[in-house]
């Protein structure tokens, strides 16, 4: 067409006169511009002292001392987490069976007076207890510690010491963007990589996200249930781990899918007091919408057990996948139902074992605590959610590759580990 | 520099449009929450609007939309957010752009400044977190800064509400002005030859849109992907139409 050509002829013409290209130059001029306004109307104090929260500022994103500080506060939290997660989770527990566990033991049996009533009131006051106890308070605590990290500034510098981590290990910069914003759900992690204009580099950061990145409810599995019934040591050792399987896959990855690697260009900001109405306010909505979606689920989930078992399918369904459960995997048998539901909602995961078990005493006998380990492991495989979402970003055909591929990783992996316990 | 070309501005029926538009982690976000009272997610990690919010904002009788946008750096249409953004705007036109600027780093805000006002639509900024920049003692010529881009100028803090008063009323009035005078940058002489050049071709090529043919030249000759797919379409609807006559 005459008008691009023209164009393009203007561009090319004025690129041999200036000697750079023309974008460039234009873009140096609105810059020139910009900064010639700036010193007019704008003056700075000569030497200002820095105050306490620069000085923060500096030693948390870069020097010797950040990465210390990193691990230092990770672990920090992660310990608070845990202790107050446990704190609360006990309270909730004695709650939820003093209370809620006998009105439902009594109220669905009068209106249902079959069997399956008998049935349906146990595995929802279960459901509801664990609900209550495993779910809610590593909820709550999860995106207060998120939004604290978030709001002070100090998400930014994470973002930036792991990015040299990350390109040193071969995986594009700009990665980091969606495995943070992807902490607490992945969905909004698959929307966040938008970000990343190479479609390769786009697929392989999320499919690393999917399968690593913690998730609220994962976390919940990983706090809530693996804390619960193998104790504070392996959930740290599952955190570990899962980091471990992101540097594993990165590298695997990046070598399979080779691409451009540009470097981050993160605006880091400034270190800030985080405003406690703020965090209450995104802890309040984050909460909101967690229970709102995976209450009803529950619900749901709750009463497909009941029906099924009434029926006699769970039995069934146990026994077809008993040979990879016991035998490849070395977990109970019943240990699919809940592995089914966590890909509704991972945390239906752990809130439909004790349910799936007889309650939670039984789990507590039923596995042992690196069984507790590999199930933690186990439901994280895409989410519905999550899958829905990437169909929408890339199409059915990469979904599905994402999705069976990652499911596949961590039933290998697992498998593994298991056959490999087993010869010892 | 003002180069003396003057608009008209659509007369709509319809809800007038707020656009929030800013670099990344300037606070839009926390703007649109304290116009809208819609929630949104504020915070202090850039990027994390990856999606343009739809907010309404009622003001007397009449009701008013409001978007957030993604941070941008430029509207080159380079990244994804910058595509997004300048499509939004070309397509939707908003009858006003809020510029959200973070008065603790300027500099990174008024290159962008100095293209929204190619645009021809009704500007103003917000001079965002001003408690810091007092914080960090930086002297800020508010008024000198307004009269030189031709806008007015509101210091804000969004998160805690100051300034919300004055930026409403300042934005009506703009929102409700007949005719703009917006101020350009004068390139070199070379360059504004050649862009008097293809804005010669775009008036013969009858390329009909809103924006000044002086702007969509100037990102023609920057290589803007954006405004070059918007040029192709409307040629191709021209052709399409003179096939059917």
């Amino acid at each position: 067409m005459k008008l691009f050509k023209e164009v393009q002829n203007a561009r090319e013409e004025l690129s041999r006169m200036f000697n750079e290209s023309t974008d460039l130059h234009m873009e140096k001029i609105l810059i020139q511009e910009s900064e010639k306004i700036l010193s007019e109307f704008v003056s700075r104090p000569k030497e200002r002292k820095k105050d306490f929260l620069s000085k923060v500022s500096d030693i948390t994103a870069h020097g010797r001392f950040s990465i210390p500080i990193f691990i230092v506060t990770m672990l920090a939290f992660t310990l608070f987490f845990i202790q107050t997660g446990a704190f609360l989770e006990e309270k909730m527990f004695s709650l939820g069976t003093t209370y809620i566990s006998p009105v439902i033991t009594f109220i669905i049996p009068a209106l249902i007076p079959i069997e399956l009533g008998e049935t349906l009131a146990f595995a929802l006051s279960h459901a509801l207890v664990a609900f209550l106890a495993i779910v809610i308070p590593y909820v709550l605590l999860f995106y207060i510690l998120l939004a604290i990290l978030e709001d002070t500034g100090y998400l930014a510098r994470i973002a930036v010491l792991l990015d040299g981590l990350l390109s040193k290990i071969g995986l594009y910069g700009k990665s980091i963007v969606p495995f943070i914003v992807g902490c607490g759900c992945n969905v909004t992690g698959v929307l966040g990589s938008r970000i990343i204009e190479a479609k390769r580099e786009r697929v392989l950061t999320v499919a690393i996200l999917c399968m690593a990145i913690p998730c609220c409810g994962r976390i919940v599995v990983i706090s809530g249930f693996v804390n619960r019934f193998a104790g504070p040591l392996w959930v740290i050792g599952t955190f570990v781990f899962s980091a471990v399987m992101v540097l594993v896959s990165a590298i695997i990855g990046s070598r399979l899918l080779p691409g451009e690697r540009t470097g981050l260009v993160i605006e880091v900001p400034p270190f800030r007091l985080p405003r406690i109405r703020n965090i209450l306010l995104k802890v309040y909505m984050n909460v909101k919408e967690f229970a709102t979606i995976a209450f009803p689920v529950l619900l749901i989930a709750a009463t497909t057990i009941a029906i099924l078992r009434s029926y006699g399918v769970l039995n069934v369904l146990v026994d077809v996948f008993s040979p990879l459960m016991v035998g490849w995997l070395g977990l109970p048998a019943i240990t699919v139902i809940p592995l089914l539901y966590a890909i509704f909602r991972r945390e239906e995961g752990a809130a439909m074992f004790p349910v799936a078990a007889g309650g939670i005493a039984a789990v507590e006998s039923l596995l042992k605590p690196y069984q507790v380990f590999f199930f933690a492991l186990l439901t994280a495989v895409p989410c519905t959610a999550t899958v829905v979402a990437l169909k929408r970003e890339f199409g059915l055909k990469t979904c599905a590759k994402i999705f069976f591929l990652t499911l596949l990783i961590w039933y290998f992996t697992v498998g593994v580990i298991n056959q490999i316990i087993r010869l010892i | 520099m003002n180069l003396g070309q003057k608009l008209t501005l659509k007369k709509e029926e319809e809800n007038k449009v707020i656009y929030l538009v800013g670099s990344a982690n300037t606070g839009k976000s926390a703007m649109f929450h304290l116009l809208t009272g819609k929630s949104v997610v504020i915070s202090n990690f850039p990027g994390t609007t990856v999606k343009f919010q739809e907010g309404k904002m009622k003001l007397g009788k009449e009701e008013i939309k409001v978007y957030d946008t993604p941070g941008i750096y430029s509207l080159a249409g380079i990244s994804e957010e910058e595509k997004i953004t300048l499509r939004m705007i070309l397509e939707n036109r908003p009858d006003l752009i809020v510029h959200i600027m973070d008065a603790t780093r300027l500099e990174k805000c008024l290159s962008l400044q100095l293209q929204i006002a190619d645009f021809g639509i009704p500007t103003m900024v917000a001079l965002n977190m001003i408690d810091e920049a007092e914080r960090l003692k930086l002297r800020i010529d508010v008024e000198g800064l307004s009269k030189k881009l031709g806008v007015p100028i509101i210091p804000t803090v969004a998160v805690t509400g100051v300034g919300k008063k004055e930026l409403i009323k300042t934005a009506l009035e703009e929102m409700n002005k007949k005719e703009i005078t917006p101020n350009h940058v004068y390139y070199d002489e070379r360059t504004e030859l050649e862009v008097e050049k293809i804005i010669h071709l775009l008036r013969r090529s009858e390329v009909k849109t809103w924006v000044p043919l002086r702007t969509m030249a100037l990102w023609l000759l920057m290589g803007n992907e954006v405004i070059e797919e918007t040029v192709m379409r409307m040629v191709e609807k021209e052709a399409s139409n003179l096939e059917v006559v």
